[in-house]
């Protein structure tokens, strides 16, 4: 049986999650973003404060007040935070860059086309930052997908990369750079009649049309994530089975996708890539069994070993895993479990 | 009775020993000759993905009730509306496979979380596709959305600190909520949902369709004195619908300037639930605002002079800029633009 809880998380983690909590008689810190690929910087939010929180353990920087993290990556001993802050006229991204203890803004993508701008994605190549998507519309529950490049001191115009749809909206934005130097934007949009998995690709001379991840279907599909693998990308969401949701992927081949197979059990929900020294892995929410679960991926999508850690929903771990097992960080405890 | 659901239903932030509003609505539905009991099975954290699966561990009977108020947890997980309301149309059609005689789909209560700021989707929206799905379906809904919003000052006054959780107060509002939708007893009047054009829409042609859709799942929409209303005043409208569900729709056809449109409806209740309330303004195509008019409502006012001030210093580029503050249009907000504002101060655009 997987769980042991009993190992005690890195001192200055610890620390910083006690500090934050004892800030707050009554909601619980959270972690609001974090960069599950790279370095495993995250954001913690108490009582509307943000502070970044570096791979040691160690608060690196509050944020200011009124901004809300959705994205966030580790760029050698640097990080970069991505959200939104409210404006007098709707809702404005919000960039930074951060060293230290100093935080710098970075300058918005001009060119505003709606009064709304949700849930920014970083993309990074290698040590620079790439490019942000973002949701960007004048009303809530109409948004389109938007692109800008950045060159290094500032981000160019923005691209549409999917417009408003006709009714509903488009969400849960997540990218990544590819391989050969494509970047690969996924999100769940409605098509009329329920929400899809959507995907574009862009490169030097823009941006591919939405591509259907999997063929249309007639029920929900929700919540993708993406990784870039070496011979192109990996895409995991829920789907709704007609019962239940479960975990399913699909592989990016070159400019299309394989056919999707289910990846998880009935009932397994809200799937996110995990950079491990065990390779690749899934994290995703067993509602079945109130268990979260690893899976080990091979580079085409195979599922390997699992282990399992029993938590609440509200718990999403911060993991680490090698070959002998997984260690799941949970606000002020951790928990060693080993592979089945 | 079953209460399935979040925290919300598990009854967070209650007073101690209080129960949430199950444990009221037992409590209200109960007289000397019958017991009624409201079995809580609300977990805290769960999306409706999730209650998919738990729902399948639940059986009851043909004189069971089902209470299914969930999504707000959706929100927080980029969710969208329609994948919300489809799952919780699923969740009302499994506890009716599951045994339940009666199903009751519930709205969420509203939410004003600062520590969830930044979410794309708002509970108005999932709210609305709530009624919507529910409609659709066919199923019995309750509303505490509704109640909810019609409090005064409702997120400082019936909420705990997080704006999520109601206090006791608000237990106290949800708990009759439902008790009234079992007694038949409709004290709300319709709510609104779907309006076309867009609030804040420009370049709206003035021959432009009005339209937006009322919802009452109690006595329903008195269709025929529900009217538009253009500046305060009633237009001609036409109605259309089942009552629960009714399109009010008009095209005035002289529209200048930035007119507000409103909604005088109301319900079949005796006496009749009534709302009468301005929902959007908008602007006309040819609408020419006076420089200084930076939030355009027509009149140029201290309003836009906070917005000037917020951005005054500021240049193109920055995240403090505001294209509209920069009157001048010479790539900064500063001194000349502020002299333009006063220059206008006090006037009205139309």
């Amino acid at each position: 049986m997987p769980v042991l809880v009993s190992r005690p998380l890195p001192p200055l983690l610890v620390l910083t999650l006690g500090l934050l909590a004892s800030a707050s008689a009554e909601a619980a810190p959270r972690i609001e973003a974090r960069d599950a690929g790279r370095g495993g910087v995250f954001v913690v939010v108490d009582e509307g404060a943000r502070t970044v929180v570096g791979r040691s353990g160690a608060p690196s920087a509050t944020l200011p007040r009124g901004v809300a993290i959705s994205s966030v990556a580790q760029l050698g001993e640097d990080w970069l935070v991505a959200g939104t802050r409210r404006m007098p006229a709707g809702r404005e991204l919000y960039f930074a860059r951060g060293a230290g203890g100093a935080v710098r803004e970075l300058p918005l993508p001009a060119g505003r086309s709606g009064r709304l701008r949700h849930d920014p994605a970083l993309v990074v190549d290698g040590a620079r930052l790439a490019g942000a998507a973002w949701l960007e519309g004048d009303r809530e529950g109409a948004f389109a997908v938007l692109w800008a490049e950045w060159d290094g001191e500032a981000f160019l115009a923005p691209a549409t990369v999917s417009p408003v749809p006709p009714t509903g909206t488009q969400l849960a934005l997540a990218a990544t750079q590819l391989a050969d130097g494509r970047r690969l934007v996924v999100w769940a949009g409605y098509d009329g009649e329920d929400d899809e998995i959507w995907a574009a690709l862009g490169d030097a001379t823009g941006w591919s049309r939405p591509l259907r991840v999997a063929p249309d279907n007639r029920v929900p599909d929700i919540t993708p994530a993406v990784v870039a693998t070496p011979g192109g990308a990996l895409v995991a969401w829920s789907r709704f089975d007609g019962e239940e949701y479960r975990v399913a992927m699909a592989r990016l081949e070159g400019s299309r996708f394989l056919a999707a197979r289910d990846l998880g059990p009935p009932g397994s929900l809200f799937p996110s890539f995990e950079a491990t020294a065990a390779g690749t892995a899934l994290l995703s929410r067993d509602a079945r069994r109130g268990e979260w679960e690893l899976t080990t991926l091979s580079a085409d999508g195979r599922p390997g070993r699992r282990a399992r850690l029993v938590a609440g929903a509200d718990d999403r771990p911060l993991v680490r895993a090698d070959g002998s097992g997984v260690v799941w960080e949970l606000g002020e405890r951790s928990a060693i479990s080993s592979w089945d | 009775m079953v209460a399935f659901g979040d925290s919300i239903t598990r009854g967070d932030e209650d007073d101690p020993g209080r129960g949430g509003y199950p444990a009221r609505l037992a409590a209200l539905l109960s007289t000397p000759t019958l017991t009624v009991t409201v079995e809580n099975q609300g977990v805290g954290g769960e999306t409706t993905a999730e209650g998919l699966s738990r729902l399948n561990s639940l059986s009851g009977g043909a004189n069971d009730t089902l209470i299914v108020m969930e999504g707000t947890n959706d929100i927080f997980r980029d969710i969208s509306p329609q994948s919300i309301a489809s799952n919780v149309v699923s969740l009302a059609r499994r506890g009716a496979n599951r045994g339940f005689g009666h199903v009751v789909v519930a709205t969420i209560i509203p939410i004003g979380s600062t520590s969830h700021e930044g979410t794309a989707q708002s509970s108005r929206l999932v709210a609305a596709e709530i009624r919507q799905a529910s409609w659709a379906a066919d199923l019995d809904q309750a509303d505490p959305n509704r109640t909810f919003r019609d409090q005064d000052d409702f997120i400082a006054t019936i909420y705990d600190g997080d704006h999520i959780h109601p206090n006791a107060t608000g237990y106290d509002i949800l708990a009759e909520h439902f008790a009234d939708h079992f007694r038949d007893v409709d004290k709300l009047a319709p709510a609104l949902d779907f309006v076309s054009p867009a609030s804040d829409a420009e370049d709206v042609p003035p021959t432009v369709l009005l339209e937006l859709v009322l919802f009452d799942a109690q006595t329903g929409v008195d269709m025929a004195n529900s009217k538009l209303t253009i500046n305060g005043l009633a237009v001609e409208t036409d109605a259309t619908g089942d009552g629960r569900r009714v399109v009010l729709q008009a095209r005035p056809g002289n529209l200048t300037g930035r007119p507000t449109m409103g909604l005088d409806a109301r319900d079949l209740a005796d006496p009749p639930n009534r709302r009468v309330q301005d929902v959007i303004t908008f602007t006309v195509s040819g609408a020419a605002f006076l420089a200084g008019d930076i939030d355009r409502d027509g009149r140029v006012d201290g309003n836009d002079l906070i917005v000037l001030a917020r951005a005054f210093g500021s240049r193109s580029g920055s995240s403090r800029f505001v294209a509209r503050a920069d009157l001048d249009d010479n790539g900064s907000v500063d001194g000349s633009d502020l002299a333009l504002l006063a220059a206008d101060f006090g006037l009205s655009s139309f």
